[in-house]
């Protein structure tokens, strides 16, 4: 690992409709800090932290859509190469959490296979909670991906939630890894019996041409 | 009962005021009684897909582009610069819902949604890769001829996951191609705030179409991060910078995207004749009917009768009409098919084997429509065979515009940019039909264009096709509804470009698409109880004023006095005294960047609103002085109540 402070770089991206709190969980988890106000963000593209798991150093680029959910046509160039996405909804605002499916649907249609979580923002305050954490836990079983209720400006679960999910994330990365390795070692033992008629026909086409 | 069959059905109820939106692509409007809702099955070509040759392959790159840019190019000439204002500072609950904007955003994601499609419908290798090569080499044009639009949406729909992951077409890629791809997709990148992007715009001169989307998320983060007030204060920098950015688009279109656009435009014109006989038998014109016209007086038209002024999006809407009102010379409609992006058959053969009721049914007995069906649907007149016109939805849309009473719209017309003037006109002949007792139908079509060229019918030809006595239903005024004030036939002078379909895109069709793509029909908007019309009689405030008061006095009660001209509300002489303020228009026009602002003690210089050109408006208000309070529900729910006062001006 020499010349970098790290051993693994996960690029993780934050989804969910407008004002569920997706600056503010990257921001308390960032710099842990709160802002009430609610600042549309601009021009941030991601923020990095870096924590170590298992002695192994994992630095998280984490990307914010600032508020360009609105504009899906951008947002579809975020999602490139990114390892994990993180679905936040408002534990106070219904909607946010039917909408849920409509995101799960966008990552699925730009992105082959990346690591989810779903988090309910704002559960700070069980007075004005309107999603319970039954139906979301029951929704998160039934699309496979687990659930988090988290609050930003209390700091509830923050932390837990994005270590357990660059956990999640290092896991698959590890088993891709070593299905990877291993499928390398079975083409080792594998005699491929068309090797030497694919050369064949690859020196005739030369000829040909 | 109308609704709309696609993945999914909309049922539109008589509640509804206006359909805010065009027909999607696989989306059909079907009429018929709710009973019959079940019966209606997605078409057989909708559930199965069948692979076949894309007609790309037999198209040229730069032909392809070229339409593109042309398409691109009049759809972005078309969106009023207050609509990127209104877009991004009244959102959702705007009354005044930028439709021109609206369309391209949808066309943005239609483009990339059509370029996956095609490239994951070739079934053979060789000739996939061929048309990979085919969309890069297309995209390299848009970008030679400024088309950032199609541009970033062909390399966005090329970025698809389900298109980067074909792991043997890109691997046959030559590594020209390969290479150009990968510039182009830097561009795409968001990083840094999309520098790359930006840099690229800074290098380049206008004309240019810029990508839209990425300008309304910079509108939008300006209004979001900066308050509009602080106190009782105006915030005048985020104004100004406000009034920066719509200059910046004024800019970009500053002048005409000429070459490509010229030679485009005869190809376009060429084709159009091809296309004058086409398969529809019935009423099509012939041909050389079409040749015969004087070529001439296209180009006697003023620049804003052009046909460039006309967005596509018409041509879309006019499907709609045309399946409802099946009468309108349907032989016409094929053209638009190709235009509209309905890949799959016309709506009106679903429509007219559904068995439901027959189509000329609306017009033989209006009665038995509801009366705000006329209105979304914008089938307001009946068309005769040979009159290729249709009234379309798009205008629907505007008189469902809550503020404007149609005919405010009318008398406003110089406020409005030309392809606004032609749907309100149009949302006043609708209006017709639904009772409100507004314009003779033949108010609107003064003269009837037909891909470029002037059909020589006139008015009291049309007038007569619209007569009682032909069994269409009565357009005169009702006693009871003359008080309001009414359409006048337009004036020589004034702007018909409404008529011009374009009918003659070349046949660039997109191809039907995959299920799950959304039915755009489906965000018709329902009338909210609670939210009544304020202004059904209100002559002389157009919706902008509502838009320069609530943008800029959100915070106070207006009670404003407006003073009208004698004999018509004529914007340029019009000033709306307030007891707090005054706005005194400029002469001719209420400056975009500078509306000035008369408080009591100072003026004020607003910027970041919209130029509204004044003309001199038909003379046919009321002279009549009157007084109307009026509730306008702002987007932050904030009251306001206006006491207009409307009173003869020369005093």
């Amino acid at each position: 690992m020499a010349g970098k402070d790290y051993h693994h770089l996960f690029k993780l991206l934050i989804i969910g409709d407008s004002n569920v709190g997706k600056s503010s969980l990257l921001l308390r988890f960032a710099d842990n800090s709160f802002s009430g106000s609610y600042i549309t963000t601009i021009g941030v593209d991601f923020k990095i932290r870096t924590v170590e798991i298992d002695g192994e150093r994992v630095k998280l680029q984490i990307w914010d859509t600032a508020g360009q959910e609105r504009f899906r046509t951008i947002t579809s160039t975020y999602y490139r190469n990114t390892h994990g996405v993180i679905i936040v909804y408002d534990v106070t605002n219904p909607e946010s959490f039917v909408n849920v499916k409509r995101w799960l649907n966008e990552i699925s249609q730009n992105c082959d296979n990346v690591c989810k979580i779903l988090v309910g923002n704002k559960n700070d305050d069980p007075s004005k909670k309107q999603v319970e954490t039954a139906d979301a836990l029951r929704f998160g079983e039934s699309v496979g991906v687990r659930v988090f209720e988290t609050s930003a400006k209390e700091n509830i679960n923050v932390e837990e939630m994005f270590m357990a999910f660059t956990h999640m994330v290092l896991r698959t990365k590890k088993q891709s890894q070593s299905r990877a390795e291993r499928e390398r070692e079975r083409e080792k033992d594998t005699v491929n019996i068309n090797s030497h008629r694919d050369r064949e026909r690859r020196k005739r086409g030369k000829k040909c041409c | 009962m109308f609704f709309v069959l696609c993945s999914e059905k909309a049922v539109f109820r008589p509640t509804d005021e206006a359909v805010f939106t065009t027909l999607g692509v696989n989306t059909h409007l079907f009429a018929c009684e709710p009973a019959e809702l079940e019966t209606l099955m997605p078409l057989p070509e909708e559930i199965h897909w069948s692979p076949g040759d894309s007609k790309l392959h037999d198209m040229s790159a730069e032909e392809v582009a070229n339409q593109l840019v042309v398409f691109d190019w009049e759809l972005f000439s078309c969106v009023h610069e207050v609509e990127f204002v209104c877009y991004v500072f009244h959102g959702e609950q705007s009354r005044w819902r930028p439709l021109n904007l609206e369309l391209i955003l949808q066309r943005c994601s239609e483009v990339q949604h059509w370029v996956a499609t095609e490239i994951l419908q070739c079934q053979s290798l060789p000739k996939r890769v061929q048309l990979l090569r085919k969309f890069i080499k297309i995209a390299a044009l848009c970008k030679q001829q400024q088309d950032l639009l199609s541009f970033l949406a062909v390399v966005l729909g090329l970025d698809n996951p389900a298109v980067s992951r074909l792991r043997l077409t890109w691997e046959g890629l030559p590594g020209k191609f390969r290479k150009q791809f990968q510039q182009f997709e830097s561009i795409a990148d968001p990083s840094r705030n999309h520098k790359s992007y930006r840099d690229l715009m800074a290098s380049l001169r206008p004309p240019l179409i810029p990508f839209t989307p990425l300008l309304l998320k910079d509108l939008t983060f300006l209004h979001e991060s900066c308050k509009t007030f602080h106190g009782e204060l105006v915030n005048f920098e985020k104004m100004h910078k406000v009034a920066e950015m719509v200059r910046t688009i004024r800019r970009y279109r500053s002048s005409q995207l000429g070459s490509v656009f010229d030679k485009t435009r005869t190809q376009i014109v060429g084709r159009a004749l091809l296309y004058a006989g086409p398969t529809d038998q019935d009423q099509a014109l012939p041909a050389d009917q079409d040749q015969s016209l004087p070529a001439d007086q296209d180009q006697a038209l003023p620049a804003d009768q052009t046909p460039a002024l006309l967005h596509p999006g018409l041509q879309i809407r006019l499907e709609v009409c045309s399946t409802l009102g099946c009468r309108s010379g349907l032989g016409s409609a094929s053209p638009w098919t190709h235009r509209s992006g309905l890949g799959s058959a016309p709506p009106w053969t679903h429509r007219s084997g559904l068995g439901s009721a027959p189509p000329w049914a609306a017009d033989q007995t209006p009665a038995l429509l509801h009366p705000g069906l006329q209105i979304r649907l914008g089938v307001c007149f009946t068309l005769d065979p040979q009159i290729r016109l249709e009234v379309c939805s798009t205008l629907g849309c505007r008189s469902g515009l809550r503020s404007a009473p149609p005919w405010a719209a009318d008398q406003a017309w110089g406020l409005l940019h030309p392809g606004l003037q032609i749907r309100l006109g149009v949302c006043s002949t609708l209006g017709c039909r639904s009772g409100l007792g507004s314009a003779p139908p033949w108010a609107a079509v003064r003269k009837l264009l037909y891909s470029w060229i002037v059909l020589p019918w006139t008015i009291k030809e049309i007038a007569n096709h619209s007569s009682p006595s032909t069994g269409r239903p009565d357009f005169s005024l009702h006693p009871a509804q003359a008080g309001q004030a009414r359409l006048q036939p337009a004036q020589p002078g004034q702007t018909s470009a409404f008529t011009q379909h374009s009918q003659a895109r070349p046949d660039f069709r997109l191809q039907p698409a995959q299920a799950g793509q959304t039915s755009a029909f489906t965000q018709h908007r329902q009338a909210r109880p609670g939210q009544t019309s304020p202004s059904t009689d209100r002559p002389g405030m157009h919706p902008w004023w509502l838009f320069v008061l609530t943008s800029q006095y959100r915070t106070t009660d207006v009670k404003s006095s407006v003073n009208t001209s004698k004999s018509s509300v004529n914007t340029s002489k019009c000033s709306v005294n307030t007891s707090k303020c005054s706005v005194n228009t400029s002469k001719s026009s209420v400056n975009t960047s500078k509306c000035s602002v008369n408080t009591s003690k100072s003026s004020v210089n607003t910027s970041g609103v919209r130029s509204l050109e004044a003309e001199p408006s038909p003379s046919h208000l009321q002279t009549k002085a009157y007084v109307r309070q009026l509730q306008v529900i702002d987007n932050q729910n904030l009251l306001f109540e206006m006491s207009c006062k409307l009173e003869p001006k020369d005093m």
